[in-house]
């Protein structure tokens, strides 16, 4: 490139400076969204991977009836693909701090797996000492005495051999990296953080659980490690089965107390935290797969028409060079080169700036629910050199399309004026009905909409884009907020789920009513329990519940829309609307179903109804008989205004879980969403500015002369812009109207991009969402023609007509 | 002189581009009467389209004043001089200047469709020989018949003050001379002042008044008492 081309280049540049914005701009915004989005749900599961890694999260979890011997912890631990096997006790009780008593989870301090992080002073380090939840204590309390309340009963306390501790610190555990603690049989249910103390301030002989860490880990949350899991289960299970059940054997018959031991084991899967921070990077996921597509698309035509105006432009200035011996290509070079730079610098700032700025507004608003570490940022290489290549060839590619044709031309047809485009009568003129209706300016408007084609579709595809975006948006947030209301107003109606540690028969029934002054009416006993769907690579874990009565409908509202569903009969089974779609299974089909024995069962569905949380099979008392065996009335759900306290005093009584706590700990986790809205909505308006702004840009320079002359001609400075900006207003009218309907398109497409195993996003988008995603766009456009008017008004009739073009 | 219609004084417009000022007119005064036609000549770059320009209100002066029978035009804010242009002055320039995408007739009618009493667009076209034309595209027509439809146009607003600008500059001699002759029948008829820009000495001999501009300034300014009808003009 010699000196005259470089100096054109940067004149070009500083002569058309917003065009050359333009691009950088559009390329930015593209490459800065859709690399922020895709690299936040990596810098979210990095961050979580490394902490898991570090802290030693466990793989598995045993727990038995009859607890574990430390023989038994060693034998686990001598298990060909366990790494380490670690017994661990917890135990609820009431603890005190500063005369306050408040039901805690206390834990021993393990050495290998699940380690805690002290965030403000230090782990316990002897027996005096405690570690507390940095959710619910502030670096103030360390120094502060804790104790094991007094007022705990006989069987807690004696678990414990040392009561009285000094908080050394506060931190985090792998096990509550949410804020969720669980629920518990004290207080009013709701465990105030957990607790860390050394293993010897137990009492207990045997540990509740023993935690399992395999040899080989695999990446968080991949399908390698879900199968890794799958394949050792059950091996670990008739281990752990087998020492239990020897153990039970070697005691004589007459000391033989209890039932025949069980052993449950858990996975990650069944770690509160675990699973929810899953869903949370597939919705930030599900949105990074769709949304900036689009974007994409909306920069490559951004370039393609802002080039091709150029290149219009500088026809006779290139029809000179190719006179004066220039070659093709090094006038092509120069475009090239023009938009090459914008894009590269677009790409640049957008990478950038996208992976720094997204993951971190997305971090801030999960934060509100995960705060275990802080943000590593991560350039994701391949994503970059991706990003890198499609703004280049997009923005290289226009330029070269834009040019080509012309520069196949002999210079001498360039240095001729273009043949101007030739007036022809436009679609909407022929509906008579219609054109009659308008004043003649609208009718110039209308006419000048339809002449520029390529306009009429960039701006459309831009505007309908923008409305689009906030229409799914704002859908998302609809989603999510009609997910709370609609499964604790609507399909939930009960208050509270009290769990019983004995069956209750109809004797225990009345007597529990009698004590918490519950009319029938208030309360629904039920069979339930824990089953699993084997689907073709994994299994979904439901419950059964199977109520006592039919009349069910003030505790459970099943339905789907507006249809009521009836009570299955025996053999059949209502099930929810996700589960229904995760396992293939209609109404009329037959569903599989194994038990906690592992033994499978078909149940037909008599009906889908709708739920967005969790999984649910409901099913008559005999169905329940017939296919799980022992049916134990041990769960009711019931209404009440009482409190938790209340109930939990009823000796039968094992847990109480309120509906509301619930509720609101879903809606505070869901807060995250509108952070995500809020960036999807700026994005949705630099997308409208940017095409708006453009496309008008160029849309008054092209007609210079025809804006010269109105304005000669004696229109207003009002009237010479809205001659203009009226078409702008059109095309928001079409554009806003097109983009209603993708949205709601983008947004069921994104909504099914979430892979959320147990929860069901309705598609419904609330009227309100459409209206203020339209009301919104309009607000771009009005802000758009208001720069423009200024511009208008600067435009110089003299000198705009003094020149030929 | 009884009917002053136009009366220049002093007149004086600069350019300033970044360091240089230019001096496009200085010293400029004299008067044009109600109905006459003015021919201005004067060499490229003598400041002719800038003297037409102050008098359509299209820029404003550096000094000087310039007055339309009782309107002091260049004193008028932004707003005004639109007015003035609105409902006072017609246009006809060198490269015609129609908007592409509207017919004839629709090109008249955009002038017609803002000012006060309007001739009827039909009316117009007809008067200028182009009423079967008046669904055509600017695109559809000859240049002769494109400057048609511009004075057209001009003339629909029925304008107490025409302005042209090398009128006849892009066409044959045939067609340049049947523009005149419109010109000049209308001012006739109509009793309207028009005033003409040209490099053409020949066709001073039309006007009623001649202004010649020589890198500013006024040469001369004379009434041509003998005006020629245009047919008898030959160039
Ligand atoms: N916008 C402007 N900025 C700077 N100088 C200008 C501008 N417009 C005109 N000029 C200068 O003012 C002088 C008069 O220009 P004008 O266009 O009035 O000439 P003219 O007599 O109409 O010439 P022609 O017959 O070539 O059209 C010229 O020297 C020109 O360079
Ligand atoms: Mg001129």
């Amino acid at each position: 490139m010699n000196q005259v081309t470089k100096k054109m280049l940067l004149r070009s540049i500083k002569y058309s400076i917003s065009r050359y914005l333009a691009i950088f701009a559009i390329v930015a915004l593209g490459v800065g969204f859709f690399s922020g989005l895709k690299i936040s749900k990596k810098v979210m599961v990095d961050a979580a991977d490394t902490y898991f890694k570090k802290q030693e999260m466990f793989d598995f979890l045993l727990i038995s009836t009859t607890g574990f011997t430390p023989d038994e912890s060693a034998e686990l631990d001598g298990l060909p693909d366990i790494r380490w096997a670690e017994e661990s006790i917890s135990l609820d009780a009431l603890g005190i701090i500063n005369q306050k008593a408040s039901p805690y989870i206390w834990l021993s301090l393990p050495e290998k797996i699940n380690l805690p992080t002290a965030t403000q002073g230090r782990l316990p380090q002897t027996e005096g000492e405690c570690l507390v939840d940095d959710d619910f204590f502030s670096a103030e309390d360390i120094g502060k005495p804790l104790s094991v309340s007094s007022f705990n009963t006989q069987d807690v306390l004696s678990g414990f051999s040392q009561t009285d501790y000094t908080i050394v610190g506060i931190g985090n555990s792998p096990l509550y990296i949410s804020g969720d603690r669980g629920s518990t049989a004290l207080g009013n249910g709701i465990l105030h953080g957990f607790v860390y103390i050394l293993p010897k301030c137990f009492a207990s002989p045997v540990f509740s659980g023993v935690y399992l860490r395999l040899k080989e880990t695999d990446d968080l949350y991949s399908e390698a490690y879900e199968q890794r899991i799958e394949k050792q289960r059950d091996k670990i299970a008739e281990a752990a089965r087998t020492l239990v059940l020897a153990r039970y054997e070697a005691t004589s018959h007459d000391t033989r107390k209890e039932d025949q031991p069980q052993v449950y084991l858990f996975t990650r899967k069944e770690n509160i935290g675990y699973g929810r921070y899953e869903n949370d990077t597939e919705i930030v996921a599900g949105i990074a797969n769709v949304f900036p597509v689009f974007f994409f698309l909306v920069a490559i035509l951004v370039c393609v028409t802002t080039m091709s105006r150029m290149v219009d432009e500088e026809r006779t200035q290139m029809g000179v060079m190719q006179a004066m011996g220039y070659s093709t290509s090094s006038i092509a070079m120069k475009y090239v080169l023009y938009a090459g730079s914008a894009a590269l610098l677009g790409w640049f700032f957008g990478f950038f700036g996208g992976i720094w700025l997204i993951p971190q507004i997305i971090w801030v608003a999960y934060g509100i629910t995960y705060h275990f570490s802080e943000l590593s940022y991560g350039v994701d290489w391949p994503l970059a050199l991706l990003t890198l290549a499609i703004s280049l060839l997009s923005s290289v590619g226009a330029a070269e399309y834009s040019c080509h044709h012309e520069l196949q031309l002999p210079p001498a047809r360039l240095l001729r004026p273009r043949v101007p485009q030739e007036g022809k009568r436009i679609l909407p003129e022929k509906i008579k009905f219609i054109w009659k209706r308008l004043t003649f300016l609208q009718k110039v408007s209308v006419r000048n909409v339809a002449r520029y084609k390529k306009r009429m579709f960039m701006m459309v595809l831009g505007i309908s884009g923008c409305t689009a975006l906030l229409v799914a948006g704002f859908g998302i947030r609809d989603a999510v907020v009609q997910l709370v209301d609609h499964q604790y107003d609507d399909v939930l109606k009960y208050d509270m789920e009290v769990g019983f540690n004995t069956p209750m028969d109809s004797n225990a029934a009345v007597k529990f009513m009698e004590k918490n002054g519950l009319e029938d009416e208030h309360c629904l006993f039920a069979y339930s329990g824990g089953v699993e769907i084997p689907l073709r690579k994994r299994s979904l874990s439901a419950t059964v519940i199977a109520p006592a009565t039919t009349e069910i409908k003030s505790f459970f509202h099943l339905h789907r829309g507006e249809e009521e569903l009836t009570f299955p009969a025996k053999g059949e089974a209502l099930i929810n609307i996700k589960l229904s779609q995760k396992a293939g299974v209609g109404t009329g089909s037959f569903l599989v179903v194994e038990n906690s024995k592992g033994t499978r069962v078909k149940l037909r569905v008599s009906g889908v109804f709708d739920n967005y949380v969790d999984h649910y099979l409901f099913v008559s008392p005999q169905t329940y008989l017939d296919s799980f065996g022992h049916a134990q009335i041990k769960t009711a759900y019931i209404h009440t205004e009482g409190t938790v306290t209340a109930l939990m005093e009823y000796p039968k009584v094992s847990f109480v879980t309120v509906k509301a706590d619930i509720r609101n700990r879903i809606e505070n986790s869901m807060k995250s969403i509108n952070a995500i809205v809020v960036l999807i909505v700026v994005c949705a308006a630099a997308l409208a500015f940017i095409v708006l702004y453009n496309l008008t840009n160029i849309n008054i320079t092209e007609r210079l002369r025809e804006i010269a002359t109105i304005k000669v001609l004696g229109f207003y400075a009002k009237e010479a812009a809205s001659y203009v900006l009226r078409e702008n207003i059109l095309l928001t009218i079409i554009g806003a109207a097109v983009g209603l309907f993708l949205g709601k398109g983008l947004h069921a497409l994104v909504v099914n991009m979430i892979v959320v195993d147990y929860m069901f996003f309705s598609t419904n988008i609330t009227m309100w969402s459409f209206l203020l995603a339209a009301a919104l766009t309009f607000v771009f456009t009005f802000v758009v023609n208001l720069v423009m008017l200024s511009k208008l008004d600067k435009i110089h009739m003299a000198e705009s007509l003094k020149t030929v073009e | 002189m009884g009917n002053k219609f136009i009366q220049l004084q002093d007149v004086k417009k600069e350019y300033q581009t970044g360091e240089v000022c230019i001096q496009a007119l200085k010293d400029v005064t004299f008067t044009i009467d109600k109905g006459e036609i003015c021919v201005i000549l004067g060499a490229s770059g003598a400041g002719k389209t800038t003297l037409l320009n102050l008098l359509g209100g299209m820029d404003v002066l550096s000094s000087g004043t310039i007055q339309l029978e009782e309107k002091l035009i260049s004193t008028m804010s932004k707003k005004e001089l639109t007015s003035y242009r609105r409902h006072d002055v017609g246009f006809v320039f060198q490269f015609y200047n129609l908007i592409p995408t509207l017919t004839a007739r629709e090109n008249v009618e955009i002038a017609t469709q803002i000012c006060r009493n309007p001739m009827n667009p039909d009316e117009a076209l007809q008067l200028m020989g182009l009423g079967h034309r008046s669904n055509h595209f600017p695109a559809q027509l000859s240049g002769g018949e494109q400057q048609r439809v511009a004075i057209a146009r001009a003339l629909a607003k029925n304008p107490k003050l025409l302005l042209c600008d090398e009128p006849t500059g892009a066409l044959d001699y045939t067609t340049g001379k049947a523009i005149l002759k419109l010109l000049q029948d209308i001012s006739r008829k109509q009793q309207m002042t028009v005033v003409i820009i040209t490099h053409n000495q020949a066709i001073a001999s039309m006007a009623d008044r001649i202004v010649h501009i020589k890198s500013g300034s006024i040469a001369y300014c004379k009434k041509n008492p003998d005006a020629l009808p245009v047919d008898k003009i030959e160039w």
